[in-house]
């Protein structure tokens, strides 16, 4: 993992129309600190082309109505999609004085982003509105993504602004001081309090600029609740942390607001 | 003439003594104010201050009081007196709020609470919004909660989330794919992991094509029929989440409501008032979890901004009574509409003007709820719409504020009807006596709705003690105004003016407000001439620097008079001349001055003729004088025949409105001395009315008028000869001048009182009226003898005068008859 901060950071920001931008935005900076390049990337999915030109699919909307899905209308709709986060996205990065560039990804969803992830540092994904009553991670089976080694995947929660504190699950071996770098660096960023979730027999002092949490099982349901508790804007997994399982991983993302990086 | 001084007049005369009466506080053993008693209550009313001691004991509907009297009788000064001594008796009268309804905001609630509990209450309730700002976000940000709340939704989300899952894998089982789409989902055939094309598909068997597309039919139905329960479990979600935000904030809310209600559990609206909170603050919870903000920019303080809807639970006490210790007497001195039933005030929101409970503001009738409002008749029936609330209020017994503006259509921003407060306010209005003859007449309610009258009068008798009581009031008068005191005899002279004021010797007047301003006056002068205490001088100084800033009309008529502009002799003889004496009254200053009044007779057929009236500057009253001469006239000189007599009546050189009887004596003598062409003297002037049988009556303004004669006589140059001739019965009303008194005194001017004309024609004339036999005939040399035979010769004269003109008449129907050859036998 790449952390020098002489190093320009290639982080990408999957951009989903009914994703928040914002918290995105400032999470993805806050992330690659003052000599961001940001990429904002759109995924058209080309099994939803391929549903078009089958001419056998129907839709079935969000509210329980089925209807024909042909004449061009799914295209036509992906690519105003593409259009207007592209112009969100634009707007928002000049706004906040960062470098940017935009890609449309076509391919099968996940693997079209799962493809361009092993060219990047970090991805940066958004919570969307409820789509249909359900915490959607721009639609796509998460666990896919978490799978992937080696790159930083920041799940953004839909208010990256709230939370007063970042909170650190330490990992083990070498990458673990990189990883509570990474925590530090953040958490001046935001100006926040940097908090490290130790078990609690843990007799060692806690690493330098953390205040140290205990926490009783390194599961998703406390740890969530710890995370609550300490009203964390972000928490911080190394990828080979027991949690950073993608099941587990998926279970963590239901259960808490604070935006989880996988790092 | 036997000479005025001669014993023919001397028994008309009235002494010096007779002119002025003294106050006998003179004589009373005190040095000054300093030992006198103060007094605060007006003196010699009873009669009025036991009609509003009946009006306020009295604790039924219209028992309202209208207290009448003349300006400045100090109606308010002995209102306020009773008023405070029965509010004194009273208990504390209760706060009244307004408060939110929460049934229908359009119409704030009255809350009627014990005294100074008002003020508890708005206070409480302030503590309780602050409490409820700061801890029920505090309970909504608590890990319980949070923990609670993800429990809800993460079990709504995984049933959902279950069921997408059991369904996509049983798509994949039949060869589908769940696919999300733009607008929602989708199923497309899959073959080797991959979803097919159109061409791919078209190559499978025909049975295989039909049963895949059977399934996604199939598949889009089931995902369709749970898509669209989906709103039922976020109805039933929703449910949960309201019943543990319910919990959550009772649990937050609960502490503070409770121990708000404790303290008002007695008293049944407000406990409902505070139930009601309780159930809004609750049914608010996300508006402060996740507060709308009041404006649409908030300002970016980084502070919470408190969400509008708080404002609602924000007491508005408009009636508080917390600092009273009895119950209130309110004086309303500009009792415009507002001010009477209170407004509703609208304050600027984003170009709108918007109200609710907190802008409504109380009006007199609502703070002298349990006590006493006093207002000015006057100035209330001034003010548009005023009596009319004032009346709505009495008789519907509440007080209902409603906005003028929207009243009358004048605004059409959205308003309140605020809850009515009961009227118990007693209400007592002061006015003139005009003006409660005007209501009494011309208002039905005005009786009902005030049923006592308290009657001021003008005057008070000046015995009975009332001098000492007037004595010590002036006393109480100057202590309270932080005045010098009054030697005995400064004190005495008040009172004497006091008695000049009231135009009768034996009265006092009852206005106490010029009384008030000349003993400011007279300390003003007083300090002046380096004295501590005020003297008589000093009140003399007051009087005439009074009269001297109030006479430049005064002083021009004398000088008109003086430079003979205006025709008044005050010495010689003159025939069917006479001085008359009239008042004119300017504002608060009267003086009287001598008018010449002339007549002319000659035969007639009896009429006479008002020169004054003719012209329309005579008023009704002189006009009815003007005609009981005529009868007086035939009555005495001509019972047996038709009085002949045409004679014309002139006030020389008035150009203004002349009213009143009180010339008809003066005029009467001006007609005798024409009839029986004896000269009058000029140096006596005479006032007076007159009956059919020649009685001299009562006039007013005596006073003004012996001295406006006096005071033209002495720039003539007192002669010893000149004098004034009174009615007999206005003796008791001088309070003459001391210069004039004194000038009596040294035989240098005369006052003489007459009962008849005869007496005034002797004085006028010099001569003898003379009295008539049993046939109604004069002496031939007496005044009345030539006078009656002046007319009997009009008679005669008349009677011949017909005679030739029955002649003439006869004589040309003759001629006529002859000429035109025709005769009905009669001749005539």
């Amino acid at each position: 993992m790449a952390t020098e901060s002489d190093r320009r950071l290639s982080i990408a920001v999957a951009l989903d129309p009914a994703a928040p931008l914002e918290g995105a935005l400032r999470s993805a900076l806050s992330l690659a600190g003052p000599s961001a390049a940001l990429i904002g990337v759109f995924v058209q999915d080309t099994e939803t082309a391929e549903l078009e030109r089958s001419g056998l699919a129907r839709e079935v909307t969000t509210l329980g109505e089925t209807r024909s899905i042909g004449g061009g209308r799914l295209t036509r709709q992906l690519a105003v999609r593409s259009r207007a986060v592209r112009l969100s996205f634009e707007r928002g990065a000049a706004s906040l004085g960062v470098q940017h560039s935009f890609e449309v990804l076509r391919g099968p969803g996940i693997e079209a982003l799962r493809r361009r992830l092993e060219q990047l540092d970090a991805l940066v994904i958004s919570r969307a509105h409820r789509r249909a009553g359900v915490r959607s991670w721009y639609g796509l089976p998460v666990h896919r993504l978490v799978g992937e080694p080696g790159r930083m995947v920041l799940f953004v929660q839909e208010e990256w602004s709230s939370g007063r504190r970042v909170v650190l699950l330490p990992g083990a071996g070498e990458r673990a001081a990189e990883v509570q770098a990474l925590a530090r660096r953040i958490a001046a960023a935001e100006g926040l309090e940097a908090v490290v979730l130790r078990g609690a027999e843990t007799a060692a002092p806690a690493p330098g600029g953390f205040r140290s949490r205990p926490l009783a099982r390194a599961m998703p349901a406390e740890v969530a609740a710890a995370l609550g508790a300490e009203d964390a804007r972000v928490l911080i997994i190394p990828r080979e942390h027991p949690l950073a399982a993608p099941a587990a991983f998926a279970e963590l993302l239901r259960r808490t607001d604070s935006s989880i990086l996988l790092a | 003439m036997a000479g005025h001084g001669g014993t023919g007049t001397e028994r008309f005369r009235i002494s010096a003594e007779d002119l002025h009466v003294r106050s006998d506080l003179r004589d009373r053993d005190f040095d000054s104010t300093d030992d006198l008693p103060s007094r605060e209550q007006v003196v010699g009313q009873s009669r009025a201050l036991g009609a509003v001691r009946l009006a306020v004991a009295v604790d039924r509907d219209g028992y309202n009081l209208y207290a009448l009297g003349e300006p400045g009788s100090d109606r308010h000064g002995a209102m306020r007196q009773l008023l405070e001594e029965a509010a004194a008796q009273r208990e504390v009268p209760s706060d009244w709020c307004y408060v939110h309804a929460f049934d229908d905001p359009q119409k704030p609630q009255a809350l009627e609470l014990p005294a100074g509990e008002g003020r508890r209450l708005r206070e409480r309730m302030k503590q309780l919004i602050d409490d409820v700002w700061s801890s029920v976000p505090a309970a909504f940000e608590s890990d319980e909660y949070r923990h609670l709340r993800s429990e809800i939704d993460e079990e709504f989300e995984e049933r959902h989330r279950q069921a997408l899952a059991e369904m996509a894998e049983d798509a994949e089982r039949n060869g589908l794919r769940l696919l999300q789409t733009p607008g929602g989902f989708a199923f497309a055939p899959v073959r080797d992991g991959k979803v097919i094309d159109e061409e791919a598909f078209s190559e499978l068997p025909e049975d295989e094509q039909e049963t895949i597309r059977r399934r996604i039919a199939e598949f889009g139905e089931r995902l369709a029929a749970h898509l669209r329960q989906l709103p039922a479990w976020q109805r039933e979600r929703n449910e949960r989440v309201r019943k543990l935000d319910r919990q959550v904030g009772v649990s937050a809310v609960g502490p503070f409501l409770e121990e708000l209600k404790e303290g008002y559990r007695a008293l049944e609206k407000a406990s409902a008032y505070l139930e009601g909170v309780e159930q809004d603050l609750l049914a608010h919870l996300p508006d402060l979890i996740n507060p709308e903000p009041a404006a649409p920019f908030p300002p970016q303080s980084g502070r919470r901004q408190r969400p509008k809807f708080l404002q609602r639970y924000e007491v508005n006490v408009v009636v508080d009574n917390s600092g009273l210790d009895a119950a209130p007497v309110i004086y309303e001195q500009h009792p415009v509409y507002h001010n009477v039933v209170g407004r509703i005030d609208h304050y600027a929101e984003f170009g709108s003007l918007v109200t609710d409970h907190r802008m409504i503001r109380a009006g007199a009738l609502q703070r002298a709820g349990g006590g006493f409002l006093v207002m000015d008749a006057d100035r209330l029936l001034r003010e548009p719409f005023a009596w009319q609330a004032l009346k709505r209020a009495l008789s519907g017994r509440e007080v209902t504020i409603q906005s003028l503006q929207q009243m009358l259509s004048l605004m059409t921003t959205v308003t309140i009807e605020p809850e009515p407060i009961p009227m118990t306010a007693k209400i007592v209005l002061v006015g003139e006596r005009w003006l409660y003859y005007l209501l009494s007449e011309h208002d039905p309610e005005f009786s009902e709705l005030f049923r006592v009258s308290a009657d001021f009068s003008d005057v008070i008798d000046r015995d009975g003690g009332h001098s000492e009581e007037l004595a010590a009031l002036i006393a109480g008068m100057l202590r309270r105004g932080g005045l010098a005191p009054f030697s005995r005899d400064a004190v005495a002279r008040v009172v004497e003016h006091s008695a000049r004021l009231a135009g009768d010797a034996d009265k006092l007047s009852a206005r106490i407000r010029p009384l008030g301003d000349l003993l400011a006056e007279a300390c003003h002068w007083a300090r002046e001439a380096g004295r501590r205490r005020v003297d008589e001088e000093d009140v003399e100084r007051a009087l005439t620097e009074y009269e001297h800033r109030h006479d430049r009309i005064r002083e021009r008529y004398r000088e008109a008079i003086a430079r003979r502009s205006i025709l008044v002799d005050v010495t010689g003889e003159a025939v069917a001349q006479v001085n008359g004496l009239s008042v004119l009254q300017l504002g608060k200053y009267a003086f009287g001055h001598p008018t010449r009044i002339t007549a002319t007779v000659r035969v007639g057929d009896g009429s006479l003729l008002d020169i004054q009236r003719e012209v329309e500057l005579g008023g009704p009253i002189h006009s009815k004088g003007v005609l009981i001469l005529g009868s007086l006239l035939g009555a005495r000189y001509s019972r047996e025949a038709p009085l002949s007599l045409s004679a014309s009546l002139v006030f020389e050189q008035t150009y203004g409105g002349v009213e009143g009887d009180s010339a008809s004596v003066a005029e009467f003598c001006s007609l005798v001395s024409a009839l029986a062409e004896v000269p009058v003297r000029q140096a006596v002037a005479v006032t007076g009315s007159v009956n059919q049988h020649g009685r001299v009556q009562v006039v007013g303004g005596i006073n003004e008028k012996v001295e406006g004669f006096f005071d033209v006589c002495a720039d003539a140059g007192l002669t010893g000869d000149q004098g004034v001739v009174i009615p007999a019965d206005n003796r008791k009303h001088l309070m003459l001048r001391r210069d004039v008194r004194e000038a009596v005194e040294a035989g240098r001017f005369h006052v003489y009182a007459v009962d008849t004309v005869d007496e005034a024609i002797e004085l006028l004339t010099g001569e003898s009226a003379g009295v008539a036999d049993r046939d109604g005939n004069y002496p031939a040399a007496t005044v009345n003898g030539r006078a009656q035979k002046t007319l009997s010769g009009f008679s005669e004269g008349r009677a011949r005068f017909v005679a030739r003109q029955l002649d003439n008449v006869e004589k040309a129907a003759n001629r006529n008859g002859n000429g035109n050859g025709s005769s009905d036998g009669d001749g005539k």
